[in-house]
């Protein structure tokens, strides 16, 4: 029969409609509203994990986050994920789900010999086995890691879509039962901007499974539509449901993972939405309603299907009307376990009996437990479980009144159904997260609040140890004024608005209580069965004793020995009964053994949030320049320069990079070529100190430079190693046009302005960035002045307009500034227009430099080219550790000023005479091509991969065919390199040859630079 | 400057003109719209240099603006970027703007620049704006944090970009439904990545393209 477990009436479920799913190829049916954790129960299934480690059969355990057992690998591949909480799936149609930790199936697991070999699977099994050799650990891993199973992951990119959001508030309330809701309602009411993140898709938290509750005279579930209904009708307040917020990080920044599509099925959920979305919001004020986290009972084999919290079987209960079984044990150690009782009894399971630790057990649900004629066995304790995969009965015996023994071997009780409570915790992981204190309170045996990381975060209701519904509403009223005042706002009227009335007898608080960290049993510890503790990581209490007694004193390294409290669930149901059976057995007093460290975030959160839509081609922006269109239409093979994209080089059909390259070096040489250098960085410099700050910031000296000239400047830092280097113009009196290299554009400009602004106030100059407003058009090549004459009539003849000089005319009728500078060797001119018709010149003199074969040629021919001039560039010839002496330039190293870098190079390491220097390289084979990065040595080795250390001199930085030459050449740093010229090197290569090659001087072509002078 | 025709925008390969529809329309939270390359003039001076300070108000009868705001009039919209540094648009000539400043400003210590044709300008507007601008930008875009008029420069997802609200139609009562006008200024060379970034993530919002 369907759902033969959905109880006719009650619950917060749609009977109307029918939802099929699967779990582990099986179909079932549920309804909206329900959690795959309750249509599984609802279905009778309680059996839905192995463990871990032992692979023991595991049935859902808890209804919420704090899940430890029932993870499942929800969806198909490739839209799925692994190690989702059942109790936190929202069911939807055709939902498919399938069970993780084992093979080939859950029922026949071949994983579960572990179980009945587990007394030599001891805690710190894995340390203890696996250690040595160390070199075997990468394949012990790929071992462990098949058998532990942990879900699997997608085959294909993920399908869905993901986002992320920044978000600003006055107030975040991160939790929304009863008391977030009342701190919410109180700050919207004063006009705050109020975010409230509720983990689940309905507010209301623990009172959604509570009974006979009424608060300010409206049964709860009406109370808590009215208080959504008004939420909702406030602008300024943000309802994220389905809404974790999982991490808290420095000055009020909190990170929330909104699950947005998650509960609908895939064929329904709307494209345009992301999956999920990750909310990165900064709070002004925070209040914490984060509720508690019931505590199981640590008896012996406490971990079969059908052992539950009894918290999590009341909610399954009242919420999705869901009965948990026929015939239930209840085994408590306070009051509110008797809840659990009630709601069983109401719902026609059979109550086998009310098993207290208590001596005399009292409050206001045992009273009505009492009343209603229940079995109660006081002073008693369940001390074993019997079953497979369902619980099927226990022994229950009396207790001492130490509470460590008990007596005889217990009576059996039937039971398909086991419940626990052990009292509850505050949820202060993000509190605590935020660095606020926790300090013990002996008479509810948790962790409570003590002080607040920060005045504007304050915690309320049961997350502050309020356990009472009353405390908890007015904690939430008072929080929320407080914020909304601390904020800034006017809180109206000068008498405090009363805070909500509840009734009923769940309002009270769980106690009294008789707390039992380790329930005895007939045998002694570890026996005849296992007393869980952390039932993810199958740690056992006798896992606990033996850390202990092997040495491991503090809490922390027992959780990292036993691995207690790790895992996707983080201890949340287990934590604070590891540190009470430490406590004990330590002797010391639980809150000296303290707590271990909360870490983010408080459940697990899938990658795609972090990445938003920052994938594909959104994934890091691409910069272009006003000539790209034409680039790409003209085939451009592009090479990424920082975020930039620059054409390569322009392959014809059927050419390869060499061809290309070699083709386009030649009719640069022979004709003209055209270079997009729109890229490199320009930095507009004004003032009357302009000349002054060009002398500090520049190795070379400025102060004679002419107006409408420009000089080569090369650019240290302090260490004296060359930075940077470019190309500046004096376009006026107190006004110059600083180049720096395309990837340090924006380096030079913080450099130069930091010194500016920290080191030289006193300096009248201003620094704009104009690299943007230029586009740049390189003419290279002897037919270069023909081309450009034919668009402007400006005088190009030599005498006119000379090398090295700087002009402003019109080309095509646009303002442009024409430099005479060139980086090829060749007669050349950058041709700097505004950037919007960088195209359209680009185009004309495409079109009328086809008499001259015009090329367009990309950054690795300008890279031969320069090879050929021995020009450097900065990052390639330099690497953070070349100084201008190495590279032979210290020419521009003015003796006469000062300048940032001068002083180091004084430094005696900078003069050796055997630091590395630039020079040329010619292979003696001048058809081979020496690989750049290659290692230079003095002598052929011996072998061909010698095993002992050969001494090496140097390096290739830099390596081309050069079509010009007719053979190859190389750029080199090579140790007392300008001594060696003539000498010969030898460069051995990973495939096993070494070519040989003579030291020449770095410049290959034109030496006297009569080609760029022309 | 000369033939207009010349000229070409950052976003020319997006065709967005083909995309393009008169109005939004309720089912569309979120409008973009390329505004025409802006006639940009960088202004660098230091605020305590009052006579320059009132010589440029004068020449151009415009107040420059405090931290944090723009001011506009005359068909000039100045912006303040930083203690020492404004943008003054102006629906004119660049050219003919940095002459009148630089003659207003003779002698003293400033530096006027021609900078629009290195930026693009795009508008947002619609009920969804602020939402939209809140996936890309750390900024509070909120009516309370963020007034008419007020400027600011942060990140839009990876790129640098000046935020400016043009007109805020809600008149400040927080009714999300009427909408803003937000007007983004990035670099040139990040238009594209910008307008793209910008589009996917106005697309659970339904975009609409205006010219």
């Amino acid at each position: 029969m369907a759902q033969r477990f959905r109880l006719s009436e009650g619950g917060l479920i749609d009977r109307s409609k029918i939802l099929p799913f699967t779990f582990e190829g099986r179909s079932y049916e549920g309804h909206p509203g329900d959690s795959l954790a309750s249509a599984l129960l609802a279905n009778g299934v309680h059996f839905v994990a192995r463990s871990f480690k032992y692979h023991r059969p595991r049935g859902i355990f808890a209804a919420g986050a704090e899940e430890p057992n029932a993870l499942v690998q929800l969806g198909e591949d490739p839209r799925t994920e692994p190690n989702l909480r059942a109790t936190q799936i929202d069911l939807y149609r055709d939902l498919v789900a399938t069970p993780q930790h084992c093979w080939p199936s859950l029922d026949f697991d071949v994983g579960g010999v572990n179980d009945r070999l587990a007394r030599f699977f001891p805690a710190g099994f894995y340390y203890k086995t696996f250690m040595w050799p160390a070199s075997m650990w990468m394949k012990y891993e790929a071992v462990i890691r098949q058998a532990a199973g942990l879900g699997k992951a997608p085959s294909g990119p993920d399908p869905d879509n993901y986002d992320k959001t920044f978000a600003h508030t006055d107030l975040l309330v991160v939790g929304g039962g009863p008391a977030g809701l009342t701190a919410a309602l109180a700050a919207a009411r004063a006009g705050a901007r109020v975010v409230l993140a509720e983990q689940e898709p309905l507010l209301g938290g623990w009172l959604l499974g509570a009974a006979g509750i009424e608060i300010d005279g409206l049964p709860a579930l009406d109370w808590i539509a009215a208080a959504e209904a008004e939420l909702r009708s406030c602008p300024e307040v943000t309802l994220l449901t389905r809404t974790q917020c999982f991490g808290v990080y420095d000055h009020n920044f909190f990170a929330l993972n909104q699950r947005v599509t998650d509960h609908e099925p895939p064929d329904e959920r709307d494209p345009r939405l992301p999956r999920q979305r990750l909310w990165k919001l900064r709070a002004k004020q925070v209040v914490f309603a984060t509720g508690a986290i019931e505590r199981p009972l640590v008896f012996r084999d406490n971990d079969r299907p059908g052992i539950m919290l009894a918290g999590a079987a009341q909610t399954y209960l009242r919420r999705y009307a869901v009965k948990p079984g026929e015939k239930a044990v209840v085994f408590t150690n306070n009051d509110s376990g008797y809840g659990a009782a009630l709601a069983l009894h109401e719902a026609g399971t059979k109550i086998a009996g009310v098993i207290d630790l208590r001596e005399t057990p009292e409050g206001h649900l045992t009273a009505q437990a009492q009343a209603a004629g229940l079995d109660i066995f006081a002073g008693h304790a369940v001390i074993a479980t019997e079953g497979g995969k369902r619980v099927s009965g226990c022994r229950i015996a009396p207790l001492d009144e130490s509470g460590k023994r008990v007596f005889g071997g217990g009576t059996p009780l039937d039971c398909d159904l086991l419940v626990s409570s052990g009292g509850w915790s505050p949820t202060v992981h993000l509190f605590a997260q935020a660095k606020g204190q926790l300090v013990w309170d002996e008479a509810q045996a948790c962790f409570v609040p003590g002080e607040a990381g920060r005045a504007d975060q304050r915690i309320v209701g049961a997350a502050n140890g309020a356990f009472d519904l009353r405390t908890a509403l007015a904690q939430g009223q008072t929080a929320g004024l407080e914020a909304a005042r601390d904020a800034g706002f006017k809180v109206k009227g000068r008498k405090k608005p009363k805070a909500a009335a509840a009734t009923g007898d769940e309002t009270f608080d769980f106690l009294p209580a008789r707390f039992l960290y380790l329930v005895p049993s007939d045998r002694p510890l570890g026996q005849g069965g296992k007393h869980f503790v952390d039932l993810q990581n199958d740690v056992a209490a006798s896992d606990l004793h033996l850390a202990l007694r092997e040495g491991y004193g503090s809490i922390e390294h027992v959780k990292r020995y036993t691995t207690t409290g790790m895992g996707t669930d983080q201890g949340k149901t287990g934590n604070l009964n590891a540190i009470g059976i430490v406590a004990e057995q330590l002797g010391r007093p639980l809150p000296e053994v303290g707590v271990t460290t909360f870490r983010l975030p408080y459940t697990p959160v899938t990658f795609g949030i972090f990445a938003g839509r920052d994938v594909d081609d959104l994934l890091d922006p691409v910069r272009t320049t006003p000539m790209q269109a034409w680039h790409k239409a003209n085939r451009a093979v592009f090479e990424d320069v920082g975020q930039w994209k620059r054409p390569w080089y322009f392959p014809n059909p059927g050419e390869d990079m060499q061809a290309a390259v070699q083709r386009e070096c030649k009719a640069v040489r022979s004709s003209l070529g055209l270079l997009d250098a729109s890229t490199l960085g320009k930095i507009d410099i004004q003032g009357p100190d302009a000349a002054t700050l060009l002398n500090r910031v520049y190795s070379n000296a400025w102060s004679k430079l002419a107006v409408g000239r420009c000089r080569y400047g090369l650019m240290l830092s302090e260490d004296g190693m060359v930075m940077d280097d470019g190309v500046t113009a004096r376009l006026g009196e107190g006004h110059y046009l600083m180049s720096t290299t395309t990837g340090n554009a924006a380096a030079v400009l913080a450099h130069l302005e930091e010194w500016l602004q920290t080191e030289w106030p006193e300096l009248k100059v201003y620094l704009t960035s104009v690299t943007e407003q230029w586009a740049t058009l390189q003419l290279a090549g002897p037919n270069a002045r023909k081309l450009l004459s034919r668009f402007t009539d400006l005088d190009l003849s030599p005498e006119a307009f000379g090398f090295m000089e700087v002009k402003s005319a019109e080309v095509m009728g646009v303002s442009a500034r024409i430099f005479r500078i060139s980086f090829t060797g060749e007669l050349s001119y950058e041709i700097n227009v505004p950037a919007s018709y960088g195209q359209a010149v680009w185009e004309a003199f495409m079109r009328e430099g086809e008499t001259f074969g015009i090329t367009p040629f990309g950054t690795e021919t300008m890279h031969v080219l320069r090879a050929e001039k021995g020009f450097i560039i900065v990052g390639q010839e330099t690497d953070g550790s070349v100084t201008p002496l190495d590279l032979g330039l210290e020419g521009l190293c003015s003796k006469t000023k000062d300048f940032i870098g001068k002083r180091s190079l004084a430094r005696p390491d900078m003069l050796r005479s055997d630091r590395k220097q630039l020079v040329g390289l010619e292979t003696d084979d001048p058809s081979e091509v020496l690989p750049e990065g290659a290692q230079l040595t003095e002598t052929v080795p011996k072998t061909p991969r010698p095993s002992a250390p050969v001494r090496m001199v140097g390096h290739v930085t830099s390596s081309y065919r050069s079509p010009t030459l007719g053979r190859s050449l190389a750029l080199a740093l090579v140790k007392s390199g300008r001594d060696r010229l003539g000498q010969r090197l030898y460069a051995p290569l990973a495939d096993g040859r070494t070519l040989a090659c003579k030291v020449v001087s770095p410049l290959f072509y034109d030496p006297e630079g009569e080609k760029m002078r022309a | 400057m000369p033939e207009d025709y010349l000229r070409q925008s950052a976003l020319a390969s997006l065709g967005l003109a083909a995309k393009a529809v008169a109005q939004r329309t309720s089912e569309q939270g979120v409008a973009l719209r390329e505004l025409p390359p802006p006639a940009l003039v960088n202004l660098r001076l230091a605020p305590d240099e009052t006579a320059l300070v009132e010589a440029l108000k004068v020449a151009l009868d415009l107040e420059l603006p405090a931290l944090g705001r723009s001011s506009q009039g005359n068909g000039l919209v100045a912006y303040r970027l930083g203690p020492d540094e404004w943008w003054i648009r102006t629906a004119g000539s660049a050219d003919d703007l940095a002459v009148r400043m630089r003659r207003a400003l003779a002698g003293g210590h400033a530096a006027v620049t021609e900078i629009g044709e290195g930026w693009t300008q795009i508008e947002v507007s619609g009920p969804q704006s602020r939402a939209l601008l809140a996936k890309a930008c750390p900024l509070d875009f909120h009516p309370r944090a963020f007034s008419t008029g007020e400027v600011k420069q942060s990140l839009l997802s990876k790129a640098d970009a000046v935020y400016r609200l043009i007109s805020d139609e809600d008149g400040g009562t927080g009714d999300r439904d009427i909408g803003a006008y937000f007007e983004i200024t990035v670099r040139r060379s990040f238009a594209d990545y910008t307008w793209r970034w910008l589009a996917d993530a106005a697309g659970e919002y339904g975009l609409a393209v205006l010219i």
